[in-house]
């Protein structure tokens, strides 16, 4: 008898009146065309946080660099948080120079971590949704365990739409990564009588911060 | 899932006295139906996309075969296994065989139609793993051993008090003993008795919104990030997917995703989109040590080569369902299996077949609301009308059905006749109804009477009103 695969894919010709050419799904899969995208001419930066803030994500924009570590101090005394976060290893994370009483780790977080702290590939001002891709450094984890999650990217790092972000990951060396999460806001559901509650599995609270400079 | 569709009538019946279940139903309108035409009054493009949606799709499925064999290569170049299945039997082999290999106990689920239509849950509590739905929506069923009665919100019929029962019922065992009203405080409850089935799982489950042939990813999308978890804590990852589930490229994907939840939810985007692809590479720091793709046909490669081929393009959006006046009265149970509303009377005459789920092909006015509203264009009343033909040949709809079908027919062929006995019945029945103008009850019409009139004809035929004015030249 012949295998599973055979006996689908023998149906599907058999439908189909014959077997697809090869080349053409190659031609088109290496072409990989743009398809119809939404126009809009806002700023990428107004619109990305206007989007996200929508979603319920909360954003800070700061000047500088030398800024962030404020801001997310800020963050913490606002939500009565303790200062303790755990954060991806990635360039403009590792340039933050966190006063004494906070606690740092780089990591995979556990089940009881409150805050993560990453930052993510680029944001997409289309929607106000974060790229954030998976590596060593990079759990996904970090992403969906903590209560918190905190994001901070450059404003050289905002794309108009997903098909920008896609054009940036295929620019970067390796394959695709494991993971590629877009992130939209803080997780929710409607499950309980169709109305919306926040921290479902994933974070309860997601915060943006957007270095301006 | 044992399908229950034969009793479609009495399901409805009974569907159409429960307060709550009406109210929730209510709600949809209010909810998913205004969110919807909200997302699509700020996007001018949305006839467009519709259109190169629907032609995205026939090409990816006239070359399906294509499609899939790259996509496997794909799968494989990342170090993952794509299994092939026929039918829901193969595919629940394959998937316990997965876990057996693994020495797997527990397996946490992310929502999924396909796992329901394969009956994957019973299937793995059979053989004794533990599975737990981590949706919330599908934990409160799988609590209370209830099927899904939407495709993208499947508890909207439990109400508030419901399901405080239910964890209260569960969740004492597991030291909480406090019976939760408010709302929040319910979602914060599972949040906390789920976070620990996330954390010891063996294997994670999920579906795929979509496969992509050009990087063997698979996409899903989800509001609570319950999914997300799924696929990245436990050490083996499971995809069931249909073979109608793969795309081209990623920027198709990025187009079907715009219509995706717009037309579910009324939000431009969900909360989380995710690709996966493959196990986790050394060194990353998490993710699944193993990834299995099932393919699952199921009918599917039978409906390309039929009059229902264009339901292989559905994206399982939910809009048909929530833009359905029958839907919309009678709720996803009276449907009896996994899929309902239009979408479901489409697809469960095909895999349940066409004697199970006769009436719901049937239970459909051809309004055309549900094509209107389906971002990928599928014509789902004529599909429907497509079903009634068929069962029509096959002999599988009533005597009286077929008998009164036939009578119409062949007075319908003798235009003298038809007139005569028309013009006859119009004054008869307008004298009949003429105090109230209308009937309460009808002979052989007590389906339609019982819950509303039946309006008496005011007039004459329309045929002799068109004659007149054919004659008026007006
Ligand atoms: S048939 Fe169309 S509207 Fe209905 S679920 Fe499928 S894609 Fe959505």
């Amino acid at each position: 008898m012949s295998s599973a695969k055979e006996q689908v894919l023998a149906r599907i010709r058999a439908a189909n009146g014959g077997a697809a050419d090869p080349a053409i799904a190659r031609a088109r899969i290496e072409a990989h065309a743009r398809q119809i995208e939404p126009a809009f001419d806002d700023d990428l930066a107004d619109r990305f946080l206007a989007k996200l803030e929508a979603a319920a994500a909360t954003v800070a924009r700061v000047s500088a660099e030398d800024r962030v570590v404020t801001e997310i101090e800020a963050y913490l005394e606002r939500n009565g948080l303790d200062q303790k976060i755990v954060a991806g290893d990635e360039a403009v994370l590792r340039q933050l120079d966190w006063p004494p009483g906070f606690t740092v780790e780089q990591r995979v977080p556990r089940g009881d971590d409150v805050i993560g702290l990453t930052s993510a590939l680029c944001g997409i001002a289309e929607t106000g949704t974060l790229m954030l891709t998976s590596a060593a450094g990079r759990p996904t984890s970090l992403n969906f365990l903590p209560d918190y999650h905190v994001v901070v990217l450059r404003r050289a790092q905002l794309v108009a739409r997903m098909e920008d972000a896609w054009d940036k990951l295929r620019a970067e060396p390796g394959a695709m990564p494991r993971t590629v999460n877009f992130i939209s806001g803080p997780s929710k559901t409607a499950d309980v009588e169709q109305t919306v509650e926040y921290g479902a599995h994933g974070p309860r609270c997601l915060h943006v911060v957007l270095i301006d400079g | 899932m044992q399908p229950n569709s034969q009793h479609f009538k009495a399901n409805a019946t009974a569907a159409l006295h429960q307060p709550n279940l009406q109210a929730a139903l209510k709600q949809l309108e209010l909810g998913f139906v205004a969110g919807r035409a909200r997302c699509y009054e700020g996007l001018p493009e949305f006839e467009a996309l519709r259109e190169r949606a629907e032609s995205v799709l026939n090409h990816t499925l006239e070359n399906l075969d294509a499609y899939l064999l790259e996509y496997e290569a794909r799968v494989v170049e990342a170090g993952g296994q794509v299994h092939w299945a026929s039918t829901p039997q193969e595919a629940r082999e394959i998937v316990l065989r997965i876990c057996r290999d693994a020495d797997a106990r527990s397996v946490i689920r992310g929502k999924s139609m396909i796992g329901e239509e394969i009956g994957i849950n019973d299937a793995l509590e059979g053989a004794g793993f533990e599975v737990t739905e981590s949706d919330l929506g599908e934990y409160i069923l799988q609590l209370g051993k209830e099927p899904p009665s939407h495709i993208v919100a499947p508890a909207i019929h439990k109400t508030k008090d419901e399901i405080s029962d239910l964890f209260f019922d569960h969740h004492q065992a597991l030291g909480f003993s406090e019976r939760l009203t408010d709302r929040s405080a319910l979602v914060a409850e599972a949040r906390q008795v789920l976070r620990t089935r996330f954390l010891d799982a063996d294997v994670g489950m999920t579906g795929a919104n979509f496969l992509i042939a050009e990087t063997g990813s698979n996409v899903i999308v989800t509001n609570e990030g319950n999914g997300d978890l799924s696929c990245t804590l436990p050490r083996v990852q499971i995809v069931t997917a249909a073979i109608d589930k793969v795309v081209p490229t990623l920027e198709d994907a990025s187009m079907l995703l715009r219509l995706l939840a717009r037309s579910a939810t009324g939000q431009e985007i969900t909360a989380y989109t995710t690709f996966s692809t493959g196990p986790r590479r050394e060194p990353d720091a998490d993710g699944p040590r193993e990834y299995h793709v099932v393919l699952i046909d199921n009918q599917r490669s039978e409906m390309l080569g039929s009059e229902l081929r264009p339901m292989l393009r559905c994206i399982r959006c939910g809009a048909c369902m929530n833009h359905c006046p029958v839907y919309g009265r009678v709720g996803g149970h009276s449907y009896g299996w996994v899929y309902p509303g239009p979408m479901g009377s489409v697809l469960t005459p095909v895999m349940v077949g066409l004697d199970e789920a006769g009436h719901l092909p049937n239970a459909c006015t051809l309004n055309g609301r549900c094509e209107t509203v389906c971002p990928v264009r599928i014509p789902l009343p004529d599909l429907l009308r497509g079903l009634r033909a068929r069962q029509h040949q096959q002999r599988l709809n009533s005597a009286s059905a077929r008998w009164a079908l036939g009578a119409w027919a062949w007075v319908a062929r003798r235009p003298r006749l038809y007139q005569f006995l028309t013009g006859m019945a119009m004054p008869i029945m307008a004298r009949l109804g003429r105090k109230s103008g209308r009937f309460s009850r009808m002979p052989l019409a007590g389906g339609w009477t019982r819950v509303r009139d039946l309006p008496a004809p005011q007039g004459s035929t329309f045929q002799a009103q068109w004659q007149k004015r054919g004659r008026n030249g007006s």
